[in-house]
């Protein structure tokens, strides 16, 4: 018998399995980055998966991944201000790493890069994510947000100058 | 800034260890097993349903009811050509009473 996973998902044509080998771990370390603690990170993981696997979206083929992404962020949004109060009061959770077992020597010099977008706030950390690691362009940030052109453009430029203060030490 | 181009080779140095295992994809299709689909059949809202359903079939009962006790709802015929008994007759014993006592009144003004 065939089971939900084995069905392609929508027109894409993906089935369920060769989506998650494809995006799941982007899913994640994006939740990741923007949470900043593993165990919600792979909640929202499930969650945007789950959400897949039942609704069963029309993703055109090449647009699976910005799908998955834009629920991951959506979700992520709608946590981070969910715990609003747990964190005012118990402060920012830690930005843990976890660099492979022979990563760990290499890892040193990258740890105040990974903090630094960590602590950006929400709306900078989004765009930073999607175009410096997940590699999207202005215009597709822009549809993904739902926001205009040139409040991506204006949102990278101010988390760059952030960044660039924050690893100044400023 | 050469160090923001540097963020997915960055990430993979930092999270490599964070990946997505069998063990999360285990979970969430348990999780989509166990939570219910949006387009299933939901007893809850047949039974809402057809409650209003019934609600509104009494309503229209009641309604109906109502109507047929209404004096509105006692439609004389009066064919044509016939005549109409009652009315003429009591409106001429008004109107003789009415000129009888008019009459009275004048003769007691000219006789005080």
């Amino acid at each position: 018998m065939e089971t939900d996973q084995d069905q392609p998902s929508g027109v894409s044509g993906m089935t369920f399995d060769e989506l998650y080998e494809s995006y799941a771990t982007d899913v994640l370390r994006v939740a990741y980055y923007y949470l900043g603690d593993r165990q919600r990170a792979e909640d929202v993981t499930q969650d945007v998966f789950v959400k897949l696997l039942l609704n069963r979206p029309v993703l055109y083929p090449g647009r699976e991944k910005s799908w998955l992404l834009k629920v991951t962020l959506n979700k992520c949004r709608d946590l981070w201000r969910s715990s609003w109060v747990r964190r005012v009061v118990l402060g920012h959770p830690a930005f843990e790493l976890f660099p492979a077992d022979d990563e760990i020597g290499k890892a040193a010099d990258s740890i105040a890069l990974s903090e630094a977008i960590n602590r950006l706030s929400p709306e900078f950390k989004e765009v930073v994510l999607l175009h410096y690691y997940q590699g999207y362009n202005v215009a597709e940030i822009s549809e993904m947000l739902e926001v205009a052109e040139g409040t991506v453009s204006s949102r990278l430029s101010r988390a760059r100058n952030k960044l660039i203060k924050e690893l100044k030490g400023e | 800034m050469d160090q923001l181009n540097r963020v997915p080779e960055v990430t993979e140095h930092v999270l490599s260890g964070l990946k997505a295992d069998q063990h999360l994809k285990h979970r969430i299709l348990e999780a989509a097993v166990s939570s219910p689909r949006k387009t299933a059949f939901r007893p809850r809202t047949v039974i809402a349903l057809c409650s209003l359903s019934v609600l509104l079939i009494l309503l229209c009962v009641f309604v109906s009811g109502l109507g047929s006790k209404s004096p509105a709802g006692n439609i004389q015929v009066i064919p044509a050509g016939s005549h109409r008994n009652s009315s003429p007759v009591n409106l001429q014993t008004v109107i003789e009473k009415a000129s009888d006592l008019i009459q009275d009144q004048v003769t007691e003004a000219g006789n005080p």
